[in-house]
């Protein structure tokens, strides 16, 4: 167990180190350089500015500083925003978006797990198909989709929920609605298949034999077994609910990461790029990680090694 | 079916392929008695064998959803290759007069002529059957009485806008006669700059689907070679290789997407979207062939070849690969709907194709400011998304399920 958490933390540092070195020689790849692309500058303000962000020293020079400020977890400053250091625009950003993820989060596995189990437990039956059918839209919608067609009905057309921003509670219902939907439909789907299959399982006949209510079967002998997939795929869910956000956050106009991320995108601002890309990377690996240890303390039939 | 249908049971006893020995004979009433003697040969087939191919088909075109997929993606593909050509219209032609133009427009018809008013207060004139005949100049505003004054000869028209929707006053008198009528020059509309919206979805899913397909055969490629020599000479190799993959799939994809996007921007949309989709979406290919090379690898017909001298190029692609192929379409079949996906995704958040060329995501995208006055503008291509998702799922579920001989029936 020691040997695979070392082993999975020199993992998380080698992506980390990749993804900021792929992305910086990437942003430093770009022809033209920050300063040259939309405005004129006079010649000695771009040479200012150039030597302001040390942009004439070696490019190794340049890559070897940008690491060591990783190291102290110095994302340097913003090319666009004057005075501003990326560390501030994340530390802007990030808890709108962390907080609209969680209860992302929270809403899709109150519906998708009484969903799922529902589905298992009515198997064929028409709770299960219409679960089913819910359940593809929800695959095959785009969050995006799901965003503008409640935009549209709720705002514009009912005027019943405001149409942007994180205000007031009612204010979430929509972000969290369109940007948990492919990860209920995912989960709910998950949940069925894993729980009919435990459900057919020598321990549950056992259980029946013995004359266990039905309800303890299911809650505390099938459903703990059914649950470790659905455990498995959290990780990476989270991480689809992060980076789903970019959408959600720009049609609602929340300012979380995504959106400065967006921004940052169409303003060329590069160190916000590489900044937000990195610190991006590093909360989706960790958390990644932190569920496939809890996933293997809670299924003892996963050895790590 | 039986549970006991593996093809060895298969007997070279002639007798027991005689039809008449196989024929199930149906008991009365008591289903528990036993058949006479010899009714039933144990070592018969009880149907015809087929090969791998036949049965995956048929029992694929058993599935009818799968069946409706496939129509729906060929009917869109023709779509996409053939209606801009019969278009009248051009994907990038713009028409300024014709700003806006719902599907559906509510006329008022006055002195047998029709009118329509856009929602920037212009005036477009209609032909009975619903032809666009052109749009009205020459309007005198009177931002007091918020009305626009238009001579026709020797009447006059008046947009009021005072209450929305806006009325029309014909010579004075309110125009009460409306209806609702089609706009069959351009049956879904014109958008923002007046261009053509039927042919813009028709070319942005030519767009989409070849972004998709591209994208799906270099992941393919990359992904069926990287995961076929991993799997293939295992150890170290193996080793190596996957520590690669592992790194690679910790990397948030959608972030790299975004990079490459950047990186790439100047050398047009299109390009760069192909590129950045089919350079990262192998890693998923790799892991499912490597996984099904492994098993494939101890079996004894590999054994057989390798003793036979035979190289090992030749033993991967012509003696594995074949083994994998079930896994590797259903994996393939996947990556369409999810490289449309991300597509979209891209232009949606203003990564797309450049402008004038149109994508399903850059038609949302574009629609999203006029959201409120021109709904159908991103309905359309929204919906043109979501059938293309539902019909490659379906698609993908069908085979998954037609590829897995558990399931067959």
């Amino acid at each position: 167990m020691a040997r695979y958490v070392v082993k999975r933390v020199l993992f998380m540092f080698a992506a980390l180190l990749v993804i900021a070195t792929i992305t910086f020689f990437m942003m430093h790849a770009i022809p033209g350089g920050p300063f040259t692309s939309d405005r004129n500058l006079p010649p000695d303000v771009e040479a200012a500015l150039r030597d302001k962000y040390r942009l004439d020293d070696p490019i190794l020079v340049q890559y070897g500083n940008y690491m060591l400020g990783l190291f102290r977890l110095d994302f340097g400053p913003s090319f666009k925003y004057e005075g501003m250091q990326v560390n501030d625009l994340i530390a802007a950003g990030f808890p709108v978006s962390a907080q609209l993820g969680l209860v992302t989060m929270a809403f899709a596995l109150a519906i998708a797990l009484p969903m799922g189990i529902m589905a298992a437990l009515k198997n064929g039956k028409w709770q299960d198909v219409v679960t089913m059918v819910l359940a593809t839209i929800g695959v095959a919608l785009p969050s995006f989709v799901i965003a503008t067609l409640l935009m549209y009905v709720f705002s514009l057309k009912l005027g019943v929920l405001p149409a942007f921003g994180l205000d007031s509670p009612q204010a979430f219902i929509m972000p969290v609605i369109a940007g948990a939907g492919f990860a209920l439909a995912f989960i709910a789907r998950l949940v069925r298949a894993s729980l009919l299959e435990e459900l057919g399982r020598d321990y549950i006949r056992t259980a029946k034999a013995k004359g266990l209510k039905p309800s303890v079967i299911v809650v505390k002998h099938a459903l703990r077994n059914a649950l470790i997939p659905v455990l498995a795929i959290l990780g990476p869910t989270l991480a689809g609910l992060i980076t789903g956000s970019f959408v959600i956050e720009k049609i609602f106009a929340i300012p979380g990461l995504g959106q400065q991320f967006v921004n940052s995108i169409s303003n060329r601002d590069y160190t916000a790029i590489m900044g937000v890309t990195v610190f991006y990377a590093a909360i989706l690996i960790t958390m990644m990680f932190l569920i496939d240890i809890l996933y293997s303390l809670i299924d003892p039939r996963i050895r790590l090694k | 079916m039986t549970e006991n249908q593996h093809p060895m049971t298969r007997s070279t006893d002639p007798a027991a392929t005689d039809p008449a020995a196989t024929a199930p004979v149906v008991t009365a009433t008591d289903p528990w008695a036993p058949l006479p003697k010899g009714t039933i040969s144990k070592e018969a087939l009880s149907r015809p064998s087929q090969s791998f191919a036949r049965a995956t088909i048929s029992s694929f075109l058993r599935t009818p959803l799968a069946v409706f997929g496939v129509i729906v993606v060929l009917l869109m593909t023709l779509l996409a290759v053939f209606g801009p050509m019969l278009s009248p219209h051009t994907y990038d032609r713009q028409n300024l007069a014709y700003v806006n133009l719902p599907p559906t427009m509510k006329v008022s018809e006055a002195d047998g002529r029709f009118f329509y008013a856009t929602q920037n207060l212009k005036v477009v004139e209609l032909s009975a059957d619903g032809r666009l005949v052109g749009a009205i100049d020459g309007g005198v505003e009177d931002p007091v009485k918020k009305r626009v004054n238009f001579e026709l000869g020797s009447n006059t028209l008046t947009l009021d806008y005072k209450a929305k929707p806006a009325r029309f006053l014909y010579d004075g008198q309110p125009v009460t006669n409306t209806q609702q009528m089609w706009n069959s020059e351009h049956v879904l509309g014109t958008d923002g700059l007046g261009r053509d919206i039927l042919t813009r979805l028709m070319f942005g899913m030519r767009i989409s689907l070849t972004i998709a397909v591209i994208a799906m055969a270099v992941n393919l490629l990359i992904g069926v070679a990287y995961g076929g020599i991993s799997g293939y000479f295992s150890g170290n190799v193996d080793a190596v290789m996957m520590r690669i993959v592992d790194i690679v799939s910790t990397i948030p994809l959608i972030l790299y997407v975004v990079l490459i996007q950047v990186l790439l921007a100047n050398s047009g949309g299109f390009l760069s979207i192909v590129i950045a989709l089919s350079t990262v979406y192998w890693v998923d290919m790799a892991r499912v062939v490597r996984g099904q090379v492994l098993t494939v690898r101890e079996q004894e017909f590999v054994h057989a070849a390798r003793t036979l001298g035979t190289g090992n190029a030749k033993i991967l692609g012509k003696h594995i690969i074949p083994h994998v192929t079930g896994s590797i379409v259903v994996t393939a079949t996947m990556l369409i709907p999810s490289a449309i996906f991300i597509e979209a995704f891209m232009s949606f958040i203003g990564l797309g194709v450049a402008p004038p060329m149109a994508s399903l995501g850059t038609m949302a995208n574009d629609a999203l400011a006029t959201l409120r006055s021109s709904p159908y503008q991103l309905f359309i291509p929204a919906a043109a998304i979501c059938v293309l998702m539902f019909a490659f799922n379906f698609i993908g579920d069908g085979l998954r399920d037609a590829l897995d001989p558990k399931q067959r029936r």
